[in-house]
C-alpha cells in the first residue's frame, strides 16, 4: 500500500521533468513566439507581468484585451495554484537539472537553508518589490525595456537567435542558474516576478484543486518536509507559493503526505502547526 | 495586514512602499544618463509607424524575430542602447511583401500595414567606397538602384522600400541604410 503510492508520486515527478522537456521542445521548434507572448490559431496568450507591464505604459490600448490575453494563465493558477511553475517553466527545469546534476557530483542531497525565508512569505518582500520597481520604470520612461528581467521565458529564444553574440540575456540566465545551484529554486521564490504575480493570483482562491494531505496517524512531525522544499514553504501550510514539485512527498519518512487533486484541504491542529518548523544551524 | 497566511507589520509594509518609491526615481538619473550616449538607431521591421509607440508596446516576447524567412531579425544587443534590448532588429534582409512578423505579434505592436506604404528606411551608396560590381543594381527586388550619366550607381529613395538587401550582399560595405521613423 504504502510502496504503491510512493510509486504514485515518483510518477507525478517525471510528468513534471517530461511536461516541462516537451514545452522547451514545443517553444524552441514549433510554436512562432516565446512563452511569454504568442499567437495560437489567431489568439494571442501573453504571461501576466507581461500583461500588466503593458497595461501601464500603454494606457489607450484595452485593458479588457489584454486581460482577455492573460486569462489561460490567470484562470489556471486561480484553480490550481503555481502549476505554472512547477510543471511549464522552463526556467525551473534548468534550475531542477542544474541542482539534480549537484547532488550527483556531491553524493547528497543538500536541504533548502530554512534561514533564507523570513516566515516563509520572502517571495512577497523581494519580489514584490522588484515587480513594483520594474512598473514604476515603464511609468516613467513609457517603454517596457525591464522587460527581459520580468521574463526569463523569452531568454532562450533570444540567446538562440543572437548566438554568436553574447547577449545579456544569456548572462541572466546563467546568474539564475549559478544563484539555483547554491540555494534551489531561490529565483522561483524570492525574485521572479511572474512568481510573484503567480502567488498573489493562488491567495484569492483558498480551496484549490489541488492540496496535500497529511495522514496524522503515520506523521511523526519531524519537519523533514520543510527542510527539503525548495521553495521554502511546509505542505501543512496549504502554502499559495508551493509549486508542487512533490519534494516533500518523495522525501517524507513515512509516506505521510500525499497529493489530493480535488477536495477540502485538510484542516491541521494548531499545535501540530507551531511544531512543524525545527531549527538547525 | 495578513500575508501568506502570517502576520506582516504595518511598519515593513510602510518601509517596502517607500523602498520601491525612492528606487522608483532611478529611472529618471537613468534616463538622463543615457541621453548623452550616441547609440545606434535600430531599423525596425515593417509595421513600426512610430519608434516611441512601439517601444511601450512591445513585449519583447520574440516571436517576430522566430517567425522571419530570411532569418533577417535579431534581438537588439547593447549597441543599440538600454531602450532597445530585446527588441527585434532588422540586421538581415526583409522579404517586404511577406508580413509574417506583423501577422505573428500577440499584442499588435507591428501594426497592419499595405505593401505598399512600408517603408523602414533610406539607403546611400558611398561613391568612394562603391566599386562598381553591379551587385545591387541587379538584384534590388525594387530596381531602386539607377545609374547616372556618368556611369556611377545611386539609389532613387523615392522607390527604395529599405529592405536591407543591397547592404546585406555589398562586398565593400559601401551602402548605409538609414532608418526612418
Amino acid at each position: 500500500m504504502v510502496n504503491k503510492r510512493r510509486r504514485k508520486d515518483k510518477k507525478l515527478r517525471y510528468l513534471s521533468y517530461v511536461s516541462r522537456f516537451i514545452v522547451l521542445f514545443l517553444f524552441v521548434f514549433l510554436i512562432n513566439g516565446s512563452l511569454s507572448g504568442f499567437k495560437l490559431g489567431g489568439f494571442s496568450i501573453i504571461t501576466p507581468p507581461e500583461g500588466f507591464m503593458y497595461i501601464v505604459s500603454n494606457p489607450e490600448y484595452s485593458i479588457f484585451k489584454i486581460i482577455l490575453y492573460m486569462a489561460p494563465w490567470i484562470i489556471g493558477t486561480i484553480l490550481l495554484g503555481r502549476v505554472f511553475c512547477g510543471y511549464i517553466c522552463p526556467v525551473g527545469l534548468i534550475i531542477d537539472i542544474g541542482v539534480s546534476i549537484r547532488d550527483r557530483i556531491t553524493g547528497r542531497k543538500l536541504i533548502s537553508r530554512r534561514k533564507l525565508t523570513i516566515n516563509g512569505n520572502y517571495i512577497i518582500y523581494v519580489g514584490g518589490i522588484i515587480f513594483l520597481i520594474i512598473i514604476s520604470m515603464n511609468v516613467f520612461l513609457h517603454s517596457q525595456f525591464l522587460n527581459w528581467t520580468v521574463s526569463p521565458f523569452a531568454d532562450f529564444i533570444k540567446v538562440l537567435y543572437s548566438f554568436p553574440y553574447l547577449s545579456i540575456e544569456l548572462i541572466f540566465l546563467i546568474l539564475i542558474l549559478a544563484l539555483s545551484i547554491i540555494y534551489p529554486r531561490l529565483w522561483c521564490r524570492a525574485f521572479c516576478p511572474a512568481g510573484f504575480v503567480f502567488t498573489i493570483l493562488s491567495i484569492l482562491n483558498k480551496k484549490k484543486l489541488l492540496s496535500f494531505v497529511i495522514d496524522e496517524k503515520l506523521c511523526t512531525e519531524c519537519g523533514i518536509c520543510g527542510l527539503v522544499c525548495p521553495v521554502g514553504v511546509c505542505p501543512l501550510d496549504q502554502s499559495p507559493a508551493c509549486v508542487y514539485c512533490l519534494e516533500c512527498c518523495d522525501r517524507c519518512p513515512v509516506n505521510a503526505i500525499k497529493l489530493k487533486f480535488i477536495g477540502p484541504s485538510e484542516i491541521v491542529t494548531s499545535e501540530k502547526k507551531a511544531r512543524k518548523i525545527p531549527v538547525i544551524e | 495586514m495578513i500575508i501568506n497566511g502570517e502576520k506582516v507589520n504595518r511598519r515593513t509594509v510602510l518601509k517596502l512602499l517607500g523602498g520601491s518609491a525612492l528606487i522608483a526615481i532611478l529611472p529618471i538619473a537613468l534616463s538622463d544618463i543615457t541621453k548623452g550616449r550616441c547609440y545606434k538607431k535600430p531599423l525596425r521591421p515593417p509595421g513600426v509607424l512610430n519608434d516611441d509607440e512601439f517601444l511601450s508596446n512591445c513585449i519583447r516576447c520574440g516571436a517576430c524575430i522566430k517567425v522571419c524567412p530570411t532569418n533577417g531579425l535579431r534581438p537588439a544587443t547593447m549597441e543599440y542602447g538600454i531602450k532597445n534590448l530585446g527588441t527585434p532588429v532588422l540586421e538581415g534582409y526583409c522579404k517586404i511583401y511577406c508580413l509574417a512578423c506583423i501577422d505573428y505579434c500577440p499584442v499588435e505592436a507591428l501594426k497592419k500595414v499595405e505593401v505598399e506604404e512600408i517603408k523602414l528606411g533610406n539607403a546611400y551608396i558611398d561613391q568612394l567606397k562603391c566599386i562598381l560590381c553591379m551587385r545591387c543594381y541587379n538584384e534590388c527586388p525594387f530596381k531602386a538602384v539607377k545609374k547616372d550619366e556618368k556611369g556611377y550607381l545611386f539609389i532613387d529613395n523615392e522607390i527604395c522600400k529599405g529592405c536591407n538587401l543591397c547592404r546585406v550582399i555589398c562586398p565593400v560595405d559601401a551602402i548605409t541604410i538609414e532608418p526612418c521613423d
